[in-house]
C-alpha cells in the first residue's frame, strides 16, 4: 500500500513545480475525491478539490467583476485629438525604447558580420568577434602595404620621367651642336631607331 | 499592343545589362557572392559600425581557399574585367603567374594574392565615407 | 481570433514592450513576469482587439499599467504593510459558500493571487492550455511559464494549510 502513495506522493511534488500532464492531474483529481485518504495527505483533498471544480467558479465570478478598463484606446466619438496623441503617445514609447533607439544596451560594433564555413553562415557574435577582429587587421595591412607600394613605384616613376626628360635634352643639345643640315638629319635617324 | 512590345523591350534591356557587367567592380562582387555557396572556401564578412551614428562604416570582405586553381583563374579573370576603371592599380608577376593584384576604385580597395597549389585569399575594403583610416 | 493569428499579429509586439517594462522595472525576471502577463491578458481580448484604435498602443498602455502596480507593490513591501490579508474565515471552501450571499465583498482565494497567477491558473486549469501553449502564446520560454505555474500552485497550497495550521 505504501507503493501507491509513493507514486502520489513523486506526482504531488510535480503537480507543484508545475510539471505534471492533464492525465496526470487527472489522477491525483480521482485519488483525493476518495474516501480513504491517509492522514498525511489529507491536507490536499480541499486543495485539489479547489482546483478540480472551485477555480472554475471563482474566476467566473472574477469575469463578472469590473476590470480595468483601457476604454481610452478604444474607438471613440468625440475627441480625436486627445485619442490622436495619447496613441501618437504610446507608439512613440514603444519606438523610443525600442532596441534600435536605445543607447545604452549594449552596442555590437560588429552588428551585422558573419563568417561562412562550407556554405552555412555563422552568426554568434562570441563566437566569431576573433576571426573578425583578424581579418579586419589583415586587411588593413595589405592595403597599407599596398599603398606603400603605389606611392614607391609613383616615385619611381616619377623618377624615370625625369631621367627620360633629360635624356631628351641631352639628346636635343647633340643635335643642335651639328651645324650641317644633312648630318643632323642623319645622326637624327640614328638615334630614333635607338 | 504597343505596350507590350514596350515591356519586352524594357525586359531584354534589363536583363541584358544584368548579364553584362556594366558597371565597374561587378565582377569581383558577383564572384564574392558566388562563393558565399560553395564548399570549402572561407568567407568573412565584417560591418565596422560608428559608434554615435550606429551606421557602417566600414565593410570588409576576406575570402580564403586553398587547392582550388579554378577558382584562382576565376578570380584572376573577374580582376581583368574590372580593371578599366581602377584609380590604382598594381600587379604583380613572376615568371607569368599572378602574385598579386590590388586595385582601388574610389573609396574601395580589392587586393587578390595567389599561394601555392591553388590557394587564394581576396579581401575588399568599402568605406562609406572619404576617411582613410576609421578606427 | 485563433491561436496562430494571435502570434502572428500579437505577439511580435514582445521585444519592444519586454525593453519597456525593462526600463521601468530595472528587473529581468520582473519584466517577464509583466510581459507574460501583458499577453495572456490580450489573449483573453483577443475578441476585442478589434475594436482598440491601436493595439500597439493598448498593449504599452496595459505594460504600464502592470509595472507599475508592481512599483507599487514594491514600495508597500518596503514600507511594511501587508496588501493581502487572509483571514482563516473567508477561505474555507464551506465558509466561502456561506458567504457567497452575502453583500460584503467576498474574498476569494483566486483573488490573493496576483494577476499573472490568476491568469495562468485560468489557462491552465479552466481552458485547459497546455504550459508550452501559453508559453507560445506569450513568447517566453516554458520554464518561465511551468515557473509561474509552481509558484501559484504553490501559493494556493499555502492558504489552505495556513487555515488547518
Amino acid at each position: 500500500m505504501t507503493k501507491d502513495y509513493k507514486y502520489i506522493e513523486d506526482l504531488l511534488e510535480r503537480f507543484f513545480d508545475g510539471e505534471t500532464s492533464n492525465e496526470e492531474e487527472k489522477e491525483l483529481y480521482r485519488f483525493f475525491s476518495r474516501e480513504d485518504i491517509p492522514e498525511h495527505l489529507l491536507p490536499y483533498k480541499q486543495v485539489f478539490h479547489y482546483f478540480e471544480s472551485e477555480l472554475e467558479e471563482e474566476l467566473r465570478q472574477v469575469t463578472e467583476a469590473p476590470q480595468t478598463d483601457f476604454r481610452t484606446e478604444q474607438k471613440p466619438k468625440k475627441h480625436w485629438l486627445a485619442l490622436a496623441i495619447g496613441v501618437a503617445a504610446s507608439l512613440l514609447i514603444l519606438l523610443m525604447l525600442s532596441p534600435l533607439f536605445m543607447k545604452e544596451t549594449s552596442f555590437n560594433p560588429y552588428e551585422g558580420s558573419y563568417i561562412v564555413r562550407n556554405g552555412k553562415r555563422i552568426t554568434n557574435p562570441e563566437v566569431i568577434r576573433s576571426e573578425l577582429e583578424a581579418t579586419v587587421r589583415q586587411a588593413l595591412q595589405e592595403e597599407k602595404e599596398a599603398s606603400r607600394l603605389f606611392t614607391c613605384l609613383s616615385e619611381q616613376e616619377q623618377q624615370y620621367d625625369l631621367i627620360e626628360q633629360q635624356i631628351e635634352q641631352q639628346q636635343e643639345e647633340i643635335l643642335n651642336s651639328f651645324s650641317d643640315k644633312g648630318l643632323r638629319e642623319e645622326v637624327k635617324r640614328i638615334l630614333k631607331m635607338e | 499592343m504597343k505596350t507590350k512590345r514596350l515591356i519586352v523591350v524594357a525586359i531584354l534591356l534589363i536583363a541584358g545589362s544584368l548579364s553584362t557587367e556594366l558597371f565597374a567592380q561587378d565582377a569581383i562582387k558577383a564572384l564574392v557572392q558566388k562563393c558565399e555557396n560553395m564548399e570549402n572556401v572561407n568567407v568573412n564578412i565584417v560591418r565596422n559600425r560608428n559608434k554615435e551614428t550606429r551606421k557602417v562604416e566600414r565593410t570588409i570582405t576576406s575570402i580564403s581557399f586553398s587547392n582550388n586553381e579554378a577558382l584562382v583563374n576565376e578570380f584572376i579573370a573577374a580582376f581583368n574585367k574590372d580593371k578599366e576603371m581602377t584609380d590604382q592599380e598594381i600587379e604583380n608577376r613572376s615568371n607569368g603567374k599572378v602574385n598579386n593584384i590590388f586595385y582601388r576604385f574610389g573609396n574601395t580597395s580589392y587586393s587578390f594574392t595567389q599561394g601555392e597549389e591553388g590557394s587564394g585569399s581576396i579581401s575588399i575594403i568599402e568605406r562609406s565615407d572619404n576617411k582613410k583610416d576609421v578606427e | 481570433m485563433g491561436q496562430e493569428q494571435f502570434k502572428q499579429e500579437v505577439l511580435p509586439l514582445r521585444e519592444q514592450l519586454f525593453y519597456y517594462a525593462q526600463r521601468l522595472l530595472e528587473d529581468l525576471e520582473d519584466a517577464e513576469d509583466v510581459i507574460q502577463e501583458v499577453f495572456l491578458k490580450l489573449w483573453y481580448m483577443r475578441d476585442d482587439l478589434g475594436s482598440y484604435n491601436s493595439i500597439p498602443a493598448l498593449s504599452v498602455q496595459i505594460t504600464k499599467h502592470l509595472c507599475l502596480n508592481r512599483i507599487k507593490v514594491r514600495q508597500r513591501s518596503r514600507e511594511g504593510l501587508d496588501t493581502v490579508v487572509l483571514t482563516s474565515q473567508t477561505l474555507t471552501p464551506e465558509v466561502q459558500l456561506e458567504q457567497k450571499d452575502q453583500v460584503a465583498q467576498v474574498m476569494q482565494i483566486i483573488d490573493q493571487l496576483p494577476g499573472l497567477q490568476q491568469t495562468i491558473l485560468r489557462m491552465r486549469h479552466v481552458d485547459g492550455f497546455e504550459v508550452e501553449e501559453i508559453a507560445e502564446l506569450t513568447g517566453s520560454k516554458p520554464e518561465a511559464v511551468r515557473m509561474n505555474l509552481s509558484r501559484a500552485r504553490k501559493k494556493v497550497k499555502e492558504m489552505f494549510f495556513k487555515i488547518e495550521a
